[in-house]
């Protein structure tokens, strides 16, 4: 079997995962139909030529609806993903280099949002915020920054113990500037592999919340909240609920796969599936 | 190790001090005060001298932090209110179902290992062979298959296609069927590919090598060096998991009407039933960080590499 390189799994996932993200963008332009136009006299149409993946219960058309969900769920979760892993990095990177205090007590914050179950604890912020795909946000945001404040703590302590960073140190060169120069630019390839590789994640968290009923409000068109719609009537009109799953489901693996690629493109040294757990 | 285990108990303190009030504030902050909202909830007019009234009563004029103090007092004693929908003890309720999800828990977690383990070492002894690769993106698809979905395909093959099993089959043991393969799903897919590197990192060793070049079998090398650094690797990664699986819960319990914990707490949002939610944090929580706690402990006493270091 040929081997693919590196390079060109990476370009090919890219490709992929910045289509679907531009999908999610210009989604206004490329829906076929309004998809939030109802209309009752069509509505649970199996998929025809007119509708390629039906009718939902009001008659709007699933494949505009799952288009539309894409500018929802994917770009909710990009702003997620970014947010959290900035803020976790900042934190992380300043807890090292501050030490003492500051250090303490983030870590220990960090150890407290740690301690909540998964999902358990941003159902909860997510019920008392109400819903929202913002609060969604918010809730994930709060279970998850540890991790990435943890890792960048972790990768800037060893940094902090560099040579080059100790000379740069003796020339008198501090705080922002140090940080900005000397730490950033090394740790930032793994921050960045570890956010690709979470997108999938959260992506599917998210929409977990929203299929709870606890992020996107109707009638915004979002995959997680069109799956639980589409529930009820499973037995009689299952494409309301495999449209949105597969989308959920393909937006997951190509953003999965774009993470691994960048992993492998990243660290030339480690052969697939001998990664140290 | 009992030194160990003291440390490890002191810097629980913190932590479960810190998951307690963060749920406490989180829910003190909702928009109606318990007291608005019991009236509310039953319907009744009431003057603001009797909510004054209820309000002393419940303590609920007392600063920020004597509260805490005291619903922290009552937490220990398994108080932490009643419910304002059905008005029963929270506690009591949420431990009438508990036992349901943690039976789903260890359903899941048993079939996953049984599945795991041989798929993942399978997996590693023939990399690269057709077997392989097929687990491979076989887990790889287990792994992008968000488990809300996964719950809807498996009721519409297995229930709704093949009419094996019934949509909502209640809390007994054919119930338990669809949500077990449901979660197990998931954590496989995770558990293959962790497995599956472990062994392969184990098998690059030199240890693994120079045994090989002794003349030992692939399969006794396995059995007698590779399998027990695979099993300290699990116990690890049900720790890890842990977390995801008793959050997953309130999912797939809600899509099968499993009666447990997760279902009562999305019914509670639903209804603005605060209690309920702050007994499932609060609780589920403390839960996981012991279990977690249990594993490291587990971990300490069954690998003697970490019995050195200390």
């Amino acid at each position: 079997m040929r081997k693919i390189s590196v390079t060109t799994k990476l370009k090919f996932y890219s490709a992929l995962a910045i289509g679907v993200i531009l999908i999610s963008c210009f989604a206004k332009w490329l829906v076929p139909f309004d998809p939030n136009a109802q209309n009752l006299s069509i509505a649970l149409m199996v998929p025809n030529g007119t509708h390629w993946l039906g009718t939902d219960m009001y008659g709007r058309d699933m494949l505009s609806r799952i288009i539309m969900g894409a500018q929802t769920s994917v770009l909710a979760t990009l702003f997620l993903v970014c947010l959290v892993s900035v803020l976790g990095t900042l934190l992380g990177v300043f807890s090292a280099y501050k030490g003492g205090a500051w250090d303490t007590v983030c870590m220990r914050m960090a150890d407290v949002c740690v301690a909540f179950p998964g999902l358990v604890f941003a159902i909860a912020l997510a019920s008392v915020l109400g819903g929202g795909i913002l609060n969604a946000v918010l809730a994930l945001t709060i279970i998850s920054w540890p991790k990435y404040a943890r890792l960048a703590r972790g990768q800037a302590l060893v940094q902090l113990e560099q040579d080059f960073v100790k000379a740069a140190r003796l020339d008198g060169t501090t705080g922002f500037k140090l940080l900005w120069r000397f730490i950033f630019p090394n740790i930032l390839d793994t921050m960045l592999v570890t956010a690709l590789l979470d997108f999938g994640t959260l992506l599917m968290e998210l929409a977990g919340l929203s299929f709870l009923g606890l992020g996107a409000m109707p009638p915004t068109a979002e995959w997680g909240a069109m799956l639980s719609k589409g529930r009820s009537m499973i037995q009689t009109s299952p494409w309301t609920v495999l449209g949105p799953g597969l989308a959920i489901f393909l937006a997951v693996a190509i953003f999965n796969l774009w993470g691994e690629a960048m992993r492998d493109y990243f660290d030339p040294n480690l052969k697939r599936g001998s990664r140290n757990a | 190790m009992l030194k160990y285990v003291r440390n490890r108990l002191i810097l629980l303190i913190p932590v479960l001090l810190g998951i307690t009030f963060l749920s406490f504030a989180l829910l003190s902050f909702t928009a109606a005060d318990a007291v608005d909202m019991k009236y509310d909830q039953a319907g009744i007019e009431v003057s603001e001298q009797v909510k004054t009234a209820a309000r002393a009563k419940l303590g609920l004029d007392q600063p920020f932090l004597v509260q805490y103090a005291n619903w922290l007092g009552k937490l220990v004693r398994g108080d932490m209110g009643t419910s304002y929908i059905s008005g029963k003890n929270v506690f009591a309720t949420f431990c009438s179902k508990l036992p349901n999800t943690i039976l789903l828990a260890v359903s899941a977690m048993t079939v996953t290992l049984l599945v795991s383990l041989p798929l993942g070492i399978y997996s590693a002894l023939h990399k690269d062979k057709l077997g392989d690769r097929l687990i491979l993106v076989g887990s790889f698809l287990g792994n992008s298959l968000p488990n809300f979905f996964a719950a809807l395909l498996l009721i519409l093959i297995v229930s709704v296609k093949l009419q094996w099993l019934p949509i909502t089959a209640g809390t007994g043991w054919q119930g338990l069927i669809l949500p077990t393969l449901t979660l197990s799903l998931a954590m496989s897919s995770r558990y293959i590919r962790q497995i599956r590197s472990v062994v392969l990192t184990e098998m690059g060793k030199s240890y693994v090598l120079s045994a090989h070049m002794r003349g030992i079998s692939k399969r006794t090398i396995f059995y007698k060096s590779l399998l027990h650094i695979v099993l300290l690797n699990v116990i690890t990664l049900m720790a890890l998991s842990l977390g995801s699986l008793l959050g997953g819960t309130a999912i797939v319990e809600t899509i099968f009407m499993w009666d447990g914990v997760g279902k009562m707490a999305v019914d509670a949002i639903n209804m603005r039933d605060y209690p309920i939610i702050q007994v499932y944090v609060v609780w589920l929580s403390i839960i996981y960080i012991c279990m977690n706690l249990a594993a490291d402990l587990l971990y300490h006493l069954v690998d003697p590499r970490i019995k050195e270091v200390n």
